[in-house]
């Protein structure tokens, strides 16, 4: 059950975002749930990185080799995942702004543009 | 004994994120993302990513509810001068 | 492996401090709300500690000093961009604040005994001070005592 437990929650925390984002009424908080849909894959990426008692890849306190440690070449991964992830909310907020200056309203219902 | 501290922490980074999503407003939607951003900080740590952790805090424990506040301030203002406009307008 | 008190400790103050501090921020009114954000950094801040010195890794230290720095500046900005919001009634959670305060020296005290003297007490010291101080300051600002916040 510990094995599975981390990547159950990332699944779980994905499909709450996603179901956020679905039936949202306000632009700016299906950007929150977006966010939310984000900080599933950093736990996805470090629970595959994770090993049981290693220790964090940081050789500042302690002499390399001495102890086993956790993947670092995930940590870097989701390093960039996170700020990734917060130029993205900032382009698509500027963009709601945009949004709200020409239409007038953040509903994502009201919008009509794309309609056929 | 390590194993309850992840058990706890990943329950607690998946209630902060149920809280996310069921908050319609985005103000109060900020508040929670906030609280999102140190609870994925402390589960960082429990993992052993503390440099993760330290990116995340600064990323989404500040930075991501003031920019998502400063445009739902926009947003209203705009609302409000639109209004405003619309009564001038009108009269 | 045996049971490590660091560790036990540092669950049930996250336990405990974080369903706490998700409660208050998910029901109430937004007086309550913004206080309840300002309790997490002061909840979280003492597990990471105590992580710190369960782990043995004296480096996860740097985690709770910069939560110590930034916790405060997000309730900040949550007191000046919520202001309207906050306007029916200004929060003053005193009773909260000092009981947060006290549970930071307590923790930052226990994890300094265990470190010893040196360069390391000295950061554990100063983490403790900014955690305290930067309590107080947010509480101060979200009960409406700096007029600079309100944008007055």
């Amino acid at each position: 059950m510990m094995h599975v437990l981390p990547y159950l929650v990332a699944a779980y925390i994905f499909l709450t975002g996603c179901y956020g984002l679905a039936t949202s009424r306000n632009l700016i908080h299906a950007i929150g749930c977006l966010a939310v849909c984000q900080s599933s894959t950093y736990v996805l990426l470090l629970a595959v990185g994770y090993q049981d008692g290693a220790t964090a890849p940081v050789f500042s306190d302690l002499r390399p080799g001495s102890r086993p440690v956790v993947d670092p070449v995930v940590q870097a991964l989701t390093l960039t995942d996170i700020v990734v992830g917060a130029t993205v909310t900032a382009l698509l907020l500027a963009l709601v702004l945009q949004i709200a200056k020409r239409h007038g309203t953040v509903d994502p219902d009201e919008l009509r543009e794309l309609r056929g | 004994m390590s194993d309850a501290v992840i058990v706890v922490a990943l329950l607690l980074t998946a209630a902060s994120a149920t809280a996310a999503v069921a908050q319609r407003d985005p103000a109060r939607q900020a508040l929670v993302l906030s609280v999102l951003g140190s609870v994925l900080a402390v589960l960082f740590t429990v993992l052993q990513a503390p440099d993760v952790g330290l990116s995340q805090l600064a990323v989404g424990a500040a930075l991501t509810p003031l920019l998502i506040m400063l445009s739902v301030r926009k947003v209203r203002r705009r609302g409000r001068t639109h209004d405003a406009a619309a009564k001038d307008g009108a009269r | 492996m045996a049971v490590n008190g660091w560790i036990l400790a540092a669950t049930v103050c996250l336990g405990g401090g974080g369903a706490a501090a998700l409660w208050g921020v998910t029901t109430g009114p937004p007086a309550r709300r913004v206080v309840a954000q300002n309790m997490t950094t002061s909840a979280l801040c003492p597990a990471l500690l105590l992580l710190s010195q369960g782990y043995g890794r004296p480096a996860y230290v740097d985690l709770a000093l910069l939560l110590a720095l930034l916790g405060p500046v997000g309730t900040l900005v949550f007191a000046r961009l919520l202001g309207d919001d906050l306007e029916g009634g200004r929060p003053s959670a005193w009773g909260l604040t000092w009981t947060a305060a006290g549970l930071s020296a307590v923790v930052v005290a226990a994890v300094c005994a265990a470190t010893g003297p040196g360069r390391a007490m000295v950061k554990l010291l100063v983490v403790g001070a900014l955690l305290i101080a930067g309590n107080v300051i947010a509480s101060r600002a979200l009960s409406g005592g700096f007029r600079g916040v309100r944008g007055g």
